[in-house]
C-alpha cells in the first residue's frame, strides 16, 4: 500500500463506506477513551502537570541547541555514540554501516515512529537485512505489508479474524482467531528472533539531556528484549525528543500512559544511560543514538507550529477526533495521523502535498482539549488554513457569498429583505421543506432547509396571540 | 557526520532567533513544585497496603510475610505450585541474604536452581547465561525499589542482577522489603538526584508495573507477550 497524504479524500470516502472498518474504529477509540477518563480522574494535580509538561517541553525546545548538546556531552561521557542524521537516508547508511561491520542478519525493532517514518524496515530489507518488528501490532502490520494506523496501536484497524487469516496464510499454521493464541505463536516466533539478532532498534520517548538517558515506554516487554539481548542497540530520536532534566520525567510518565491506554503506568519503563558497565552480565556492547532532523529544523522556524514539536505521541488526539474515528488512520496518508497528524504531516511533507489534512477536522478542539502537553492543535490546524487560502486565494463564488453574508449580517433591512426573497424564491420552486444544495459545498456537508417562517415573523404572531 | 551535527545546531540556532527565547524560568526552579504536582499522593501512611492494591490491581500477585521463614515458605509454594523444573536466582543483596537458592535447593532436591554468578567479562559465559535464563521458567529477584502510586517495582542493571533476569523467565518473583516503598515517582526521582546527582547508578533502571501485556488484538488484554506472565512480589516485613 502506497502511503501520501495527496488521497486523503479518496481514502476517507473509501474508509467512510466501510461499516466493518466504522465499527473498529468506533470501539477502539471509545475503549480507549473511557479508561482515560477514569484513571485521569483520579489525578486532582492533572490541569497543573498538563501546564508543567508543557512548560518543560518549551523550555526544552527554546533552547533545543543547548539541550540537545547537552545530551550529547552526557550519552558520549556515559560510553555512547551519538550520530547526528540530517534525513532518513543519513540515518539509515548509518545504521546500515553498524551491520556491515559487525555483519549483522537480523535486526530486531520495537515500536517506534520515527523508524516508520524514515522507513527504515524497508531500507535494512533492501541490504539483506532481516529486520523483525517485534511489537505485536507491529508485526502484524509488518506480515500485511500495511501501515500503522494509530500512533500507539498500529494493528488496530484489523479484527481477530483478519489476523488469524494472515497468520495461517505467511505463517503457516492453522486458522484461529483465538487472540490468546495468535499472540502465543507470535511470542515463539519473536522470541528466537530476539536470541538471534545482532542489532536491537528502537525509539525514543524522552530523552534526558543531564544524565544521558533515553526512556523508553511500552507494555510488552519487545523494546526490554531488543535493547537488552542483541550486542549492539541503536536508539533512533526525533530531535525534538529532548528533555532538560532526569527529574522532568515523573512529570511525563504520570501523564503519558494515562493519555494513551488509560494505565496508571505502562508494564515496562526503561531508563538506558549506557552500554554494558563492566561488571554487568548482560546488555548491548555498544549503544548508539541517532538524533534525526527530518524537516524538523524548518518546522522550528515558525514560532506559530513550533509547539507541534511538543507532542510525546500519547494518541490522545486521535482517539477523541471526531474525524478520526470515522475516517481511520490510513486516511491521513502518513504514519502520522488523527489532529497533530494533520499539523505535522504537512509540516513535514510540505503544504501542497497535504493540502487536505487541515481540513480533516470540525475544529470542536477536543485535541486541544485532551493534550497531555496543552498543544493548540486545532488552531494550528486553522493557521496552516489560513496560509493555504494565502497561498491560493479562494474562489470566487465563495468571496461573493460571503460579501452577501457579510452585508446582510451588518443591516437588519437587508438581512430581513434577503431572507425573505430567499424564501419566496424557495416556495416557488417547491423545495420549501428540502435540505439546500449548494453544488461543492453540500456533497459533503448538510445545509439545513430553511424555517417555513423566520424567528421575527413567528414573534409576532405569538405577541398577537397573547394579546386575544 | 561533522557536517550535519553542525548543520542541524546551525539551523536550530536561526530557527530559535524568531523570536528568540529567553531562559524565561531558570530550569533549576523546576523541582522545588514537583511535590505540589504529586500531592495527593506524597503522603508515606500505609504504603505498604497502596502498594498492594495497586500491584493487585494490575494483576500483581502479593504476599506479605513476617518472617524469613515465611518468605521462604512463600517462595517454594511458588516455585512447587507452578511446577518450575529450573529456577533463576539473582545476586541480589536479599537473595543472598536469605540464601534463597541453597536453602530451597535442600528443600527441593529437584528443582534446578541458577544463579548468575559468571565472569562478566567472558562473552562465552554471559551467551551461556542467557541461554540458561531462557530456559528458566522462574526467576527470584530482588529489587530497589517500590512505587504505591502505581503498584510499581523499580530494578538497577548492575553486578547484583542482570536485565534479562527480569524478562526472560514466565514467572518473576520479587523480594521486597516495605522500606523500600516511595510513595509516587517525583519522590523518587527527587531522592535518586540527592544520592547520585546525574550519574544514575548501573546501565538501565527499570520501572516494571505488573506481567508483560498486549491490547492490540482487538483490544483484548493479553498477559505475557514477550516478558513475563506472572509477576508476584513476596514482602518481607520484618
Amino acid at each position: 500500500m502506497n502511503l501520501t497524504p495527496k488521497l486523503f479524500k479518496t481514502y476517507a470516502k473509501r474508509n467512510l463506506n466501510n461499516p466493518r472498518l466504522r465499527k473498529t474504529y468506533r470501539f477502539a477509540t471509545h475503549h480507549a477513551l473511557a479508561n482515560r477518563l477514569q484513571v485521569v480522574g483520579e489525578v486532582p494535580e492533572w490541569e497543573a502537570l498538563r501546564e508543567r509538561a508543557h512548560c518543560i517541553k518549551e523550555e526544552a525546545i527554546d533552547h533545543l541547541d543547548y539541550y540537545l548538546e547537552k545530551l550529547e556531552v552526557s550519552v558520549t561521557g556515559n560510553g555512547g555514540k551519538v550520530f547526528w542524521a540530517r534525513d532518513g537516508k543519513e540515518a539509515s547508511d548509518y545504521i546500515l554501516s553498524i551491520a556491515r561491520r559487525i555483519r549483522a542478519r537480523t535486526v530486531v525493532k520495537s515500536k517506534s515512529m520515527t523508524t516508520e517514518e524514515i522507513g527504515l524496515s524497508h531500507t535494512l530489507e533492501e541490504n539483506q537485512l532481516e529486520p523483525v518488528e517485534t511489537d505485536l501490532g507491529e508485526y502484524i502490520i509488518q506480515l500485511a505489508h500495511e501501515w500503522p494506523s494509530h500512533i500507539t496501536a498500529p494493528a488496530l484497524h484489523k479484527t481477530r479474524g483478519e489476523i488469524g487469516e494472515l497468520f495461517a496464510e505467511k505463517l503457516g499454521i492453522p486458522y484461529t482467531d483465538v487472540p490468546e493464541e495468535l499472540c502465543e505463536v507470535a511470542r515463539k516466533i519473536l522470541r528466537s528472533k530476539f536470541l538471534a539478532a545482532e542489532i536491537g532498534i528502537s525509539g525514543v520517548n524522552f530523552a534526558l539531556a543531564d544524565t544521558g538517558t533515553i526512556v523508553i515506554v511500552e507494555n510488552e516487554g519487545n523494546a526490554r528484549l531488543s535493547t537488552t539481548l542483541p550486542k549492539v542497540h541503536i536508539a533512533v530520536m526525533g530531535l525534538e525528543k529532548v528533555i532538560p532534566s532526569f527529574v522532568d520525567l515523573p512529570v511525563f510518565l504520570r501523564l503519558l500512559a494515562r493519555s494513551s491506554t488509560g494505565q496508571k503506568q505502562t508494564s515496562y519503563v526503561s531508563l538506558i544511560s549506557s552500554p554494558r558497565k563492566p561488571g554487568e552480565v548482560d546488555g548491548p556492547e555498544e549503544f548508539h543514538l541517532v538524533i534525526l532532523d527530518n524537516g524538523r529544523t524548518e518546522l522550528l522556524k515558525d514560532p506559530k507550529v513550533r509547539e507541534s514539536l511538543f507532542c510525546i505521541r500519547c494518541g490522545a488526539c486521535l482517539n477523541t477526533c471526531p474525524i478520526y474515528q470515522r475516517v481511520g488512520g490510513h486516511s491521513y496518508g502518513s504514519v502520522y495521523s488523527g489532529p497533530i497528524g494533520a499539523v505535522i504531516t504537512p509540516l513535514f511533507q510540505g503544504l501542497e502535498v497535504a493540502k487536505d489534512l487541515p481540513y480533516a477536522s470540525s475544529l470542536c478542539g477536543a485535541c486541544s482539549g485532551i493534550c497531555p502537553v496543552k498543544i493548540d492543535i486545532h488552531h494550528m490546524l486553522l493557521y496552516l488554513r489560513k496560509q493555504l487560502v494565502d497561498q491560493k486565494g479562494t474562489p470566487w463564488q465563495e468571496r461573493l457569498a460571503m460579501k452577501l453574508y457579510l452585508a446582510g449580517m451588518k443591516d437588519s433591512t437587508l438581512y430581513r429583505l434577503g431572507s425573505r426573497a430567499l424564501r419566496i424564491a424557495l416556495k416557488l420552486s417547491g423545495k420549501q421543506s428540502k435540505p439546500l444544495t449548494v453544488p461543492g459545498w453540500t456533497e459533503t456537508r448538510d445545509f439545513p432547509p430553511l424555517a417555513v417562517k423566520s424567528f421575527k415573523t413567528m414573534w409576532k404572531e405569538l405577541q398577537r396571540e397573547a394579546e386575544l | 557526520m561533522a557536517g550535519s551535527r553542525t548543520e542541524i545546531l546551525g539551523k536550530i540556532r536561526l530557527a530559535l532567533t524568531n523570536p528568540r527565547a529567553e531562559h524565561h524560568h531558570g530550569h533549576e526552579s523546576v523541582t522545588s513544585d514537583l511535590k505540589q504536582l504529586f500531592a495527593s499522593v506524597w503522603s508515606r501512611d500505609g504504603l505498604v497496603e497502596k502498594f498492594q492494591r495497586e500491584f493487585e490491581a494490575v494483576s500483581g500477585e502479593f504476599t506479605l510475610c513476617d518472617s524469613e521463614a515465611a518468605a521462604l515458605a512463600a517462595l517454594r509454594k511458588i516455585i512447587v505450585s507452578s511446577n518450575a523444573q529450573r529456577v533463576a536466582v539473582s545476586l541480589h543483596a536479599i537473595c543472598s541474604w536469605l540464601k534463597v537458592a541453597e536453602r530451597l535447593q535442600t528443600e527441593l532436591p529437584n528443582v534446578q536452581f541458577l544463579t548468575e554468578a559468571i565472569d562478566s567479562e567472558n562473552s562465552f559465559e554471559r551467551a551461556r547465561l542467557k541461554d540458561a535464563l531462557e530456559k528458566a521458567p522462574l526467576s527470584v529477584t530482588g529489587c530497589e525499589y517500590l512505587l504505591a502510586e502505581s503498584g510499581t517495582i523499580v530494578n538497577t542493571a548492575g553486578s547484583q542482577a542482570s536485565r534479562q533476569i527480569s524478562l526472560l523467565p514466565s514467572i518473576h518473583v520479587a523480594l521486597a522489603t516495605p522500606d523500600q516503598i516511595f510513595p509516587n515517582m517525583a519522590d523518587l526521582f527527587l531522592g535518586l538526584q540527592r544520592k547520585h546527582g546525574t550519574n544514575l547508578p548501573g546501565s538501565a533502571l527499570t520501572f516494571i508495573t505488573g506481567p508483560s501485556r498486549t491490547a492490540d488484538i482487538e483490544k483484548v488484554l493479553i498477559k505475557g507477550v514477550h516478558g513475563p506472565t506472572r509477576l508476584l512480589v513476596v514482602m518481607l516485613s520484618a
